[in-house]
Formats: C-alpha cells, sequence, structure tokens
C-alpha cells in the first residue's frame, strides 16, 4: 500500500460520502428542521472541499483521480424522518473519519499533516451530528 | 517507555487500520472499518523496526507527560471547583485510558494552572490545558515514524477535541 493508494482510497470514499450527504440533505426539510439542515449543508461543503483537495493530492503524486461511481446503494430513510436521518449522517462521518485514520496511517511524516487534521476536524463534527465524545475516532 | 511497552502499543495502534474494500454497490457506500488487513494494504507504512521503536519511545514519553500535565490541570480544578467535578470526569477517564494504551501513566511534578475565583475561569483553564494537549498529541502524530503510532495518536488527539468542545 502506498501513499498514492492510500490517496485514492480516501478519495473514493470522500465519493461515496457525498453523494449519501447530498440524498441525505435532499430528505431533510430545512423549515422543519433547520439545524440538521444547516448542519448537513456545511458537511456537504467541508467533503466537497476535501475531494477537491484529495484530488489535488493524486495529481500531485503522479496518479489519475479515481472517478465516483455513477451510483451507490442508499441508506433507507424516510423523507423528514430527522432521527434517522442524522444517525445515518454520523455513520458516515465516522466511516469517513475511520478512512482518514487509515491515510494517517499511510502518509509519510512530510505529508501527514493535513489528513491529522481532517482527522480532528470530523470527529468535532460528529457533535454537529448528534454525537458524542468517544475515545478512539478515526480507529 | 520501554521497547516491548511501545511495540505492544504499535500492535494496539495496528488493529483497525486497514480497510474494506470501497463496493459502491454494497450496501454500505462508505469506507468501512475492519479488524484484519484484508486489502493487502501496509497500516503501518514507516515500519516498526527497531530504529522505528527507538526513534519512536522519546514521541511516546512526550505524549505520556503531555497527558499527564493535562491529567492534574483537570483534577486539580475539579478538586478546587467541586460543581466541576461532573464536567470533569470523563476528561479525566480519558487520559487515564489513553495513557494506558501508551504504556500507563507518566508521573510528572510541578505546579498546574488552577481557576481561582469562578468556575468558568476554572472550566477555561481546564480547556486550554486540554488544547494544549490536542495540539501536542497531533503534533507528535505528524512526527511519528511508525504509521500505526502516527493514527494511535491522531486519534487521541481528535478525541480531546471532542471532549474540549463539550466542556
Amino acid at each position: 500500500m502506498t501513499y498514492l493508494d492510500a490517496l485514492q482510497t480516501t478519495l473514493a470514499a470522500e465519493h461515496a460520502t457525498l453523494f449519501v450527504g447530498g440524498y441525505l440533505g435532499a430528505q431533510t426539510s430545512a423549515s422543519a428542521d433547520p439545524t440538521l439542515y444547516e448542519a448537513l449543508r456545511t458537511s456537504y461543503d467541508v467533503h466537497r472541499a476535501r475531494r477537491d483537495e484529495l484530488t489535488a493530492f493524486v495529481v500531485a503524486e503522479g496518479g489519475e483521480p479515481v472517478a465516483a461511481e455513477a451510483s451507490y446503494d442508499l441508506p433507507g430513510v424516510v423523507t423528514g424522518d430527522s432521527a434517522a436521518i442524522r444517525a445515518e449522517a454520523l455513520r458516515v462521518e465516522q466511516a469517513c473519519g475511520t478512512t482518514y485514520g487509515y491515510l494517517v496511517a499511510n502518509a509519510p511524516s512530510e505529508q501527514r499533516r493535513w489528513a491529522v487534521d481532517v482527522l480532528v476536524d470530523s470527529a468535532r463534527r460528529e457533535l454537529a451530528l448528534g454525537g458524542s465524545p468517544r475515545p478512539s475516532p478515526g480507529r | 517507555m520501554t521497547r516491548r511497552a511501545l511495540v505492544g502499543v504499535t500492535v494496539l495502534g495496528t488493529a483497525g487500520c486497514s480497510i474494506g474494500s470501497l463496493d459502491p454497490s454494497s450496501e454500505d457506500p462508505t469506507i468501512t472499518p475492519t479488524t484484519s488487513p484484508s486489502d493487502g494494504s501496509d497500516p503501518d507504512p514507516g515500519g516498526t523496526g527497531a530504529t522505528d521503536v527507538d526513534t519512536d519511545s522519546a514521541l511516546v514519553e512526550e505524549a505520556l507527560l503531555a497527558l499527564s500535565v493535562a491529567h492534574r490541570t483537570a483534577q486539580a480544578n475539579a478538586r478546587a471547583h467541586p460543581p466541576l467535578a461532573d464536567a470533569l470526569a470523563p476528561l479525566v477517564r480519558l487520559h487515564r485510558a489513553h495513557a494506558g494504551e501508551l504504556g500507563g501513566p507518566r508521573p510528572t511534578s510541578g505546579r498546574v494552572a488552577v481557576g481561582r475565583g469562578s468556575v468558568q475561569r476554572a472550566r477555561r483553564r481546564v480547556a486550554l490545558a486540554e488544547e494544549t494537549l490536542e495540539q501536542a498529541l497531533a503534533g507528535l502524530a505528524v512526527q511519528a515514524d511508525s504509521g500505526a503510532l502516527a493514527r494511535l495518536l491522531a486519534s487521541m488527539a481528535a478525541s480531546v477535541a471532542q471532549h474540549r468542545s463539550v466542556l
């Protein structure tokens, strides 16, 4: 497993996260649950920025950035079911954080800072999605 | 920390470092953690040979010292401000758990900052100590030779960030 492989895996995870995140946002009412809607919107923006950064990192490493799949299986949440949507968004964020933990482990020291910072940020944003502090985010 | 203890930490840190395959057609479209390296990935690309153990031993000691200072700060402020004790208890448990993962707490001496006067001031003191700890752990994660140790320390920094956010 090379650093480039780890970047590609993380990029693939971000593609999936964006797809699911967009779906969850579409199931949420901005007027009925503005707090959740805002949390999902912010999360979507953050993941999109990470996807773009990862794409640039892959190119810088001489790779061809892995493309998003045409479709992904989606969680079976009911439109407007805020609790289920929030729980699914939290699960996705935690899984994405685990992927960044993997990137931390596979990045050379001089290129690890970004992944560490993203892992910490991801853990912090779990809280906005209803998560609680836990001892080992990203593992 | 002894060489043997650090190797133990590295092995612990390796568990869960690999990931399962990303299968867009599967039920779970996101990366899911596994506990065994099934994809041929190297969870410890920096290696965990003897040289890395020697280099990383110093980092583990630094992390334990940083944990100790934060731990004593939380305990001292909880003692000085009993209404804060419940709020600080999760932090105290977290420090103990993290120190245990790194081979056990290190006794340290010296004064720690206790917020005199209001509870709010004491809370700010503890939050500042936790911020210092978070930054120290993140910085050590970047420096580690062992990828597994880097992940362990980064995860600890992330956990401290979470706990700090709800203080």
